[in-house]
């Protein structure tokens, strides 16, 4: 296996494209083509230089990924689409092992979405459970809060606090669907709109759109090789028996026997990828929910289970906290364009261990972590360093 | 326009039926003495995929 560096990231900022209250009107093909074009730009190189196009979307439809490549240029490279739970992270683990076993030597890996307004309809699961109503994803994510609550003493004021250091983080990421926006408080969180018991308005993501986009290629085609970031890890997994096709898990608990995706990655992450929890200095989580933050640096290896809620109080996620986490706003604050998110995320870890993160940067990052997963289910890990 | 084409499935069948000549398994519609096949597939992106088999 090759060594596989990262050239250069580029995004379209979360946000809604709708035309609508002055915003401009943009499709996903136009977010993913800009997205593309800025990673170029930061890679500096050339369009005609990328040898295969990787990507995904959940909603763009039929080679979603032709579509975006179609507005940098057809060139005739191969292109191929992906279409799971975190779609994009998927598509550069493709991506990364085309590189890592010689197949190519530049490749881009797109994400983008134009998500439709409202409760979105949940293709993961099977056609006999979304008639029954059985794919309402905040339904689902309470059912998993309500479990965790109760087998580890969570309140929602735990939950709450996760969306406000979401927030707070994602004020200062130019990127992100909350920028600029004022900061809100647990109290706020807590009287919102209750949408599924236990989880409020303020738990959930917002709907947005947006792209994101990674060139990788092999070390000696960098063009500049100071502050080289490479990729240490990307694990894949999907689930085994009794977990729900949503990627919403209750495997929240220990309790639960049959490891989720997120868990089967983890272990094979920590098994080979030379490194521990504790040698990350800056981490992402998914999240669409804000309980869910939680149970996944559990389920990470981060803490122990059932620990995260005391850690959340303490400030331990928090940008200056002993683990930054979700420094770009994570789902909360960043916005969840779901085809969009993995690469986000794989993108602010970029930033960080890179030291371009401005007023966010994690003093001293070399190291990071980004945890994926999603309807599936699907769970995508991944390491970067400098 | 005979086999069908239920879209999704229709590279892998073309696939099936080479791997099914070239190791003489394909009963009345067997060419005889099949060693090697091109495989042609493309559609919407648009997007084509060429494989060469062989036994």
């Amino acid at each position: 296996m090759r060594e596989v560096a990262i050239a250069g990231i580029g995004m379209a900022k979360f946000d809604r494209y709708d035309g609508k209250k002055g915003r401009p009107r943009k499709l996903y093909p136009q977010l993913g083509g800009e997205a593309i074009a800025e990673a170029l730009r930061y890679a500096e190189m050339e369009w005609k230089q990328v040898e295969a196009a990787f990507g995904g979307t959940y909603y763009g439809g039929l080679g979603g990924t032709h579509q975006c490549v179609a507005h940098v240029g057809l060139t005739g490279i191969p292109i191929v689409n992906v279409n799971s739970g975190h779609t994009s992270e998927a598509a550069v683990r493709l991506a990364y092992t085309r590189v890592a076993l010689g197949v190519y030597d530049i490749v881009v890996a797109v994400g983008a979405e134009t998500l439709p307004p409202g409760l979105l309809d949940n293709q993961a699961m099977p056609a006999w459970m979304r008639l029954m109503g059985l794919d309402v994803l905040p339904a689902e994510y309470a059912c998993s809060a309500v479990r965790y609550m109760n087998d580890y003493g969570a309140t929602v004021k735990d939950f709450a606090r996760v969306s406000v250091m979401e927030r707070k983080n994602a004020i200062m990421n130019p990127n992100a669907f909350w920028y600029q926006a004022p900061e809100i408080t647990v109290e706020e969180v807590l009287e919102s709109r209750e949408i599924a018991t236990p989880i409020r308005l303020l738990m959930a993501c917002a709907n947005a759109d947006g792209a994101s986009a990674v060139i990788l290629c092999t070390k000696d085609k960098l063009k500049s090789k100071s502050k080289a970031v490479t990729i240490v890890s990307m694990i894949q997994a999907s689930a085994t028996y009794g977990t729900v096709p949503s990627g919403g898990s209750l495997s929240v608990s220990a309790k639960v026997k049959n490891p989720d995706c997120v868990e089967l990655a983890a272990k094979e992450t920590w098994e080979n990828a030379g490194a521990g929890p504790e040698d990350m200095d800056v981490i992402q989580m998914y999240d669409p929910f804000s309980p869910a933050f939680l149970w996944n640096v559990e389920k990470c290896g981060f803490c122990k289970r059932g620990d995260a809620p005391h850690l959340i109080d303490e400030g331990y996620f928090e940008i200056g906290g002993k683990l930054p986490s979700n420094t770009d706003g994570g789902i909360m604050g960043r916005g969840h364009p779901t085809g969009a998110t993995g690469i986000a995320q794989i993108a602010e870890l970029f930033t960080h261990v890179r030291e371009e993160a401005g007023p966010r940067q994690v003093a001293g990052a070399k190291v990071g972590f980004a945890q994926g997963g999603g309807a599936g289910p699907q769970a995508v890990l991944t390491i970067l360093k400098r | 326009m005979g086999r069908g084409h239920p879209t999704g499935a229709t590279g892998i069948a073309q696939i099936a039926e080479l791997f099914f000549q070239l190791r003489e398994e394909a009963g009345p519609r067997q060419v005889a003495g099949a060693k090697i096949a091109f495989n042609h597939c493309s559609g919407g992106g648009p997007n084509a995929v060429c494989h060469v088999l062989k036994r």
